[in-house]
């Protein structure tokens, strides 16, 4: 009697081991299945807008999903493009050419934004980023698809635009309203209407239920999220000759804006004349190759790239510090980088010999 | 008073299980071409103990290996154990596997080099597996795995084969072997 | 050799040699690993060439043809018609996730990689 039960005693005990044995030989197949699977898609997307190429990377979706986000952010993009364009026809134009008249017209409310966000930061930049300087940028030869090929203008011809000192400051808006107390104010919106649009984009990627993905339009990106369980890796390119200058890991939301004087030139006689224009002398800023600007938002850092760019080694950090911007790299045109410590640990610096690097102090 | 009683069984096992210690303490001290890629020569004994004495054996031998060795080379805990047992506890999971489809399917019943593959390639997985999750969660790690599991093959086979022939040596000389145990 | 192959053995060497190519197969392939790179033309793939097959590469775009280089697992422009040249400037590139590219030209250059050194790169 006691043996029976033994022996159905044993013959469970091994089913159950036997059980047990199989299982947990399944969930490690399902272990082994998961490490050797591959990542889930990275989408990617490359176009041309606002004059230059615009990439897309998405993680975490498929095509899906992925192909009509971008569609969608193409369209924004397009229109903005169109709508801002300073010396193309339409929106912007027409309000080029009807401000030197002094009259009071009305304006597309799409520039509005731009108008407001403009002053704001040419303010805060003591109107070293400033957008009504359009006809210096146009006298320069810089306000047109192709590259200008020099010689620069006539020194008296920018000095006359220079004195007429034209900043945002000279234009009223009332509602769609606007007129100008200066007749001198010409709007172009190239230094931050990059910066502008890529912040619009993310923001309508995260209307899509889009959590992880950069959007990168040129010198101008913005990430939000990471790539899976890793940051978002920025390579930022060498302003002079090859290859890579650093990386970095981005933040969940940030923005990482270039501006630099091999985006746009012309050299005449052996001098390079880049695109960058200080209002108050009304010639390219000097001293400076590239400014690299960390920010939350794309829009300031834009803004902000170009400001600190026409302030140069010497006041660069108080233009910084009164923008509110997250961190600045500064390529000083002798080579020396001039830097922001909370960017020290950030940037990994690929070229050698590693750059002689001046930190500031901290911007707040 | 009940005193234990150890069979001719326990000595053998407690032999093998001593051989499979120094075997691994030896080759902890041998270079690797890659790391993680040791021979496995240690495995054989598990093969061995697997084949004549059943699974739950080759458990005890196998686990006393990653255990003792680990705690008398001095490391215990470190990455280096978790990658010898998690390639350990693989490596028993796919024998066990194995051998209930060979109890299943006799007609497909895998002898001393089928399980000697399994164990091999399950140890690598376990192992390789272990570093990625626990320690380098890149992908490029996995550029090495084709490399390791070719590895693991040929010893995978190699250790079958001297299995093999370590237990038709010993089955026919079990006598002399107990004779020399006691 | 004391015993036989079973048939059993068999079955599973022919299991495990085929498990061993297959990663071989994806994890040594061309197109998992970073020596391959994509050309593409106002953002639409043009081709995706094997930077270690050495040889020039003419690329349309609406300015005209751009020259490109592949050279030892390397890439670069050597002629294009725009006017500032910049992406001729910028040289080489070969590291995962590397990009070049002749904006007026619409034309762009990226090499392909599973882990990539950068997601993107800010010009």
């Amino acid at each position: 009697m006691l043996d029976k039960t033994a022996s159905v005693n044993l013959a469970a005990t091994r089913c159950v081991w036997r059980g047990l044995v199989i299982v947990s030989c399944l969930l490690l197949w399902l272990l082994l299945l998961m490490s050797c699977s591959r990542p889930p898609g990275v989408y990617y997307e490359q176009f041309m807008g606002f004059g230059t190429l615009i990439e897309v990377k998405i993680w975490g979706v498929d095509e899906k999903t992925g192909r009509p986000a971008v569609a969608a952010i193409t369209d924004d993009i397009n229109y903005m493009h169109e709508t801002w364009h300073a010396w193309h026809p339409g929106g912007l134009s027409r309000i080029n050419e009807l401000l030197p008249t002094g009259e009071t017209f009305t304006i597309s409310p799409s520039i509005i934004p731009l108008i407001r966000r403009g002053t704001e930061l040419a303010e805060l930049s003591g109107n070293r980023f400033n957008p009504a300087i359009g006809q210096l940028i146009k006298l320069w030869g810089f306000a047109s698809d192709e590259f200008p090929k020099g010689p620069p203008p006539a020194a008296d011809a920018i000095q006359k635009l220079v004195e007429q000192k034209p900043v945002m400051r000279d234009l009223v808006l009332d509602g769609v309203q606007l007129k100008t107390t200066n007749p001198a104010v010409r709007l172009d919106f190239g230094a931050f209407a990059k910066g502008y649009a890529v912040d619009l984009a993310i923001e309508h990627l995260k209307e899509l239920g889009i959590t992880n993905a950069i959007v990168n339009a040129g010198g101008n990106l913005r990430t939000i999220g990471k790539h899976g369980e890793r940051a978002w890796r920025v390579g930022i390119r060498n302003p002079r000759g090859e290859g890579v200058l650093g990386s970095v890991d981005t933040f969940a939301d940030e923005s990482i804006v270039t501006s630099g004087d091999y985006e746009r030139y012309f050299e005449y006689q052996g001098k390079r004349y880049h695109h960058i224009i200080d209002p108050q002398s009304g010639h390219p800023a000097q001293g400076v190759t590239s400014v690299t600007v960390f920010d939350s938002q794309a829009v300031r850092a834009d803004a902000a790239s170009t400001a600190i760019f026409v302030a140069g080694v010497d006041a660069w950090y108080e233009v910084a510090k009164a923008m509110g911007v997250g961190g600045v790299m500064l390529v000083a045109a002798d080579g020396v980088i001039h830097m922001t410590p909370n960017l020290k640990e950030r940037i990994y610096f690929d070229i050698k010999p590693i750059p002689h690097i001046i930190y500031s102090d901290p911007l707040n | 008073m009940a005193s234990i009683q150890s069979s001719e069984k326990d000595h053998i096992i407690a032999w093998l299980a001593a051989l499979a210690i120094t075997i691994h303490i030896i080759e902890s001290a041998l270079p690797t071409p890659l790391p993680g890629v040791k021979p496995g020569l240690a495995n054989v004994v598990t093969l061995v103990a697997l084949l004549s004495w059943g699974w739950r054996v080759a458990v005890w031998i196998s686990m006393l290996r990653v255990l003792v060795g680990s705690l008398l080379i001095g490391t215990f805990l470190t990455p280096t154990f978790f990658l010898s047992f998690s390639g350990a506890c693989c490596s028993l999971a796919g024998l066990a596997f194995v051998q209930v489809l060979s109890r299943k399917l006799p007609a497909l019943a895998a002898g001393p080099v089928g399980f000697g593959v399994v164990s091999a390639l399950m140890h690598m997985v376990g192992q390789f597996w272990a570093a990625y999750w626990l320690f380098i969660p890149h992908k490029a790690l996995f550029h090495l795995l084709p490399v390791l599991m070719t590895m693991a093959l040929i010893f995978g086979i190699v250790s079958g084969v001297i299995a093999a022939r370590v237990v038709t040596n010993l089955n026919s000389n079990t006598e002399s072997l107990s004779k020399i145990l006691q | 050799m004391g015993q036989k192959l079973t048939a059993g053995d068999r079955l599973l060497l022919v299991l495990a040699l085929m498990i061993v190519a297959s990663l071989y197969a994806v994890y040594w392939g061309g197109s998992v690993y970073g020596n391959q790179a994509v050309i593409a033309i106002a953002g639409k793939h043009w081709r995706t060439v094997d930077l270690y097959e050495d040889g020039i590469y003419n690329v349309k775009g609406p300015l005209g043809v751009s020259r490109l280089e592949v050279h030892e697992g390397r890439i670069r422009f050597i002629s294009s018609p725009c006017d500032n040249k910049q992406c001729i400037h910028q040289g080489w590139i070969q590291q995962s996730g590397e990009i070049v590219a002749c904006v007026p030209n619409t034309i762009s250059v990226r090499i392909l990689g599973p882990d990539p050194r950068f997601d993107t790169m800010n010009f």
